[in-house]
């Protein structure tokens, strides 16, 4: 499975700002490829334009071949899982209850959910370790572990690719390892991942190539080491850092502190 | 299943029987269930064609609005929404008010007038409240429900104000709801009506599920957002327009209801929209018999009685709820 933006323009209705400059990104089946930027970057909205939220006013998304406005909405839910940045529960829904919606794709309007539908929310429960917690009502948890109920959801789709806006944004340091360790599983396993983060070290470890954005641009992408540069990231962040290499080959970036007694 | 649905049953028929037995003559349980299997019993006329037919509407019509409800509360992901949200009771009211202020007599022109002011009203507020490109913004929605209803309503009270006594009083009572105009033709229309769009929203349910979560997140689960929307809009529209045709404004059957079902078994909507047509028409007919005997002879406005019962239990309810 391949989603593709080749050349993609956006703004928002009644404003003028491209949010989105000729944009190219790929994800394929096997990799993960991490979005980075500051706030305001596009980051959030190349997610949308992706998904088919959003219509470019230039350039074309592609999901295998065919024009992301083209798929059907339930067919698109059933290739893509998404965790998206900002989700509302009115009413206390309870965790099975919510994580079973990523299953709705796939049934009939007055279909009950069969034994599959089951087996595969106890599964993407399981996985993300949120399985105590499924009789619990979801206003009820934790911000992380919301986090990981709308993680088990995106998988309960059972997806080919999925989009993941700030997946461990919210996280605890474990819980953040334990998501991207089970995001790389599954990208190990054949899914194709986009995943949007803040943490640009977390970024460098498990990504398989990174993209990194500046006012709606792509200032680099490509491996860790070529996109995680003191020089490309003070410029894009306004901000110093140096950057080392962890003890697995990767880049580490740590932000310097600024004044007059230096670093 | 049983065990879920068996109670409510148990509330809908005890509501049924309660309707039928009593009001002016007070028949026992035995005499309601003779007249219902006996033509030729001596109770026969009065729960044939006098109650029955209330019990019926009273069931459809409160059915219908916590139908409603339920369904707006999930669009506009607003617990306090209820059916008059878009605008409708303004329109409604207008509507009625001004077919009553010309004079008019016939039996059904103040509900065909109501029915045309409240879809006068809806439609004005569905077309306040869509952003560029045809997206129902639901923000734009619930605000251009408020002004249309505020400004309706400004004329309605002008109009009242002016006319004179009697139609001031007649208009009042028809305000308040009632379902003292029932009969066998009143329910074959609204039942007529209600089929298409109860089955509509039926079939969205899961829709609506996903909808509760905000729009982004209920497309990427596979909801078609805006059809959704429209159609939810429209089906929920023209089911209380029906209702309040017939029968009046009667109020918090649709706030209310949603919110017990909801506390009971949980607010998927495959469960809260079945249970909350028959709970919602439970409460109403139960209600209008209240109406009925209180302060027998005079017949309360049921929609005073919707209002006395639902309040408190609303209030405990918001009180449990935050506790």
């Amino acid at each position: 499975m391949i989603l593709e933006a080749r050349g993609v323009s956006a703004r928002y209705p009644g404003s003028a700002r491209l949010v989105l400059d000729a944009v190219d990104i790929r994800v394929a089946a096997g990799e993960l490829v991490a979005v980075v930027g500051p706030n305001g970057s596009g980051k959030t909205s190349l997610t949308r334009a992706l998904l088919g939220t959003i219509p470019p006013v230039g350039g074309t998304v592609l999901l295998d071949g065919v024009s992301i406005r083209e798929w059907d909405r339930r067919a698109l839910a059933r290739a893509v899982g998404v965790v998206a940045q900002r989700e509302e529960t009115p009413f206390p829904i309870r965790v099975a209850e919510a994580v079973m919606m990523g299953r709705y794709a796939r049934l009939g309007p007055l279909e009950t959910p069969r034994p599959e539908d089951h087996a595969v929310v106890r599964q993407a429960l399981e996985r993300c370790d949120v399985w105590e917690f499924r009789q619990r009502p979801v206003d009820t948890l934790s911000g992380g572990e919301w986090q990981r109920v709308r993680m088990a959801r995106a998988l309960a789709q059972g997806p080919g690719l999925l989009v993941l806006d700030e997946p461990s944004a919210a996280l605890d340091i474990g819980h953040e390892m334990q998501q991207f360790e089970l995001i790389s599983d599954l990208v190990a396993a054949g899914i194709g991942a986009l995943v949007v983060s803040h943490h640009l070290n977390v970024a460098a470890r498990f990504a398989t190539s990174l993209v990194l954005l500046s006012t709606g641009r792509i200032a680099a992408h490509g491996a860790a080491g070529d996109v995680l540069r003191p020089d490309i990231l003070g410029d894009v962040f306004g901000w110093p850092v140096s950057v080392s290499v962890a003890p697995d080959g990767r880049p580490q970036v740590l932000p310097l502190r600024q004044g007059r007694s230096g670093r | 299943m049983m065990r879920r649905w068996l109670p409510l049953v148990v509330v809908a028929v005890i509501a049924a029987l309660a309707g039928l037995a009593f009001g002016a003559v007070r028949l026992s349980p035995g005499e309601v269930l003779r007249a219902l299997f006996d033509a030729s019993a001596a109770s026969a006329p009065i729960v044939r064609d006098l109650r029955a037919p209330r019990v019926v509407l009273g069931f459809l019509i409160g059915g219908s609005l916590a139908v409603c409800g339920a369904a707006l509360q999930a669009l506009v992901r607003n617990p306090l929404a209820d059916p008059y949200l878009l605008g409708l009771s303004g329109g409604a009211g207008l509507g009625a008010v001004i077919a009553i202020a010309a004079g008019a007599t016939g039996a059904w022109s103040v509900p065909v007038a109501a029915f045309i002011g409240t879809v006068a009203a809806v439609a004005l507020v569905y077309r306040l409240g869509l952003a560029a490109g045809g997206r129902i913004d639901t923000r734009a929605l619930l605000l251009a429900g408020v002004v249309v209803s505020g400004f309706a309503g400004a004329i309605m009270t002008a109009i009242i104000v002016l006319s004179p006594a009697e139609q001031l009083r007649d208009a009042f009572l028809w305000l308040l709801g009632g379902l003292g105009r029932a009969s066998w033709r009143s329910v074959a229309v609204m039942a007529a009506y209600a089929v298409l769009p109860l089955l509509l929203l039926a079939r969205r349910a899961r829709d609506l599920d996903l909808l509760s979560l905000g729009e982004e997140s209920a497309g990427h689960l596979g909801a078609d957002v805006e059809p959704v929307k429209r159609q939810v809009v429209v089906a929920t529209a023209l089911l209380t327009a029906a209702a309040v045709a017939v029968s009046g404004m009667i109020g918090f059957v649709g706030l209310v209801v949603p919110h017990i079902v909801r506390l009971a078994r949980g607010p998927l909507h495959r469960g809260l929209l079945p249970a909350a047509f028959i709970l919602g028409g439970a409460m109403l007919v139960l209600s209008d018999v209240l109406a009925r005997t209180v302060l027998a002879p005079v017949e309360l406005p049921v929609g005073v009685v919707t209002a006395l019962v639902g309040v408190p239990l609303f209030a405990i309810l918001l009180r449990r709820s935050l506790a």
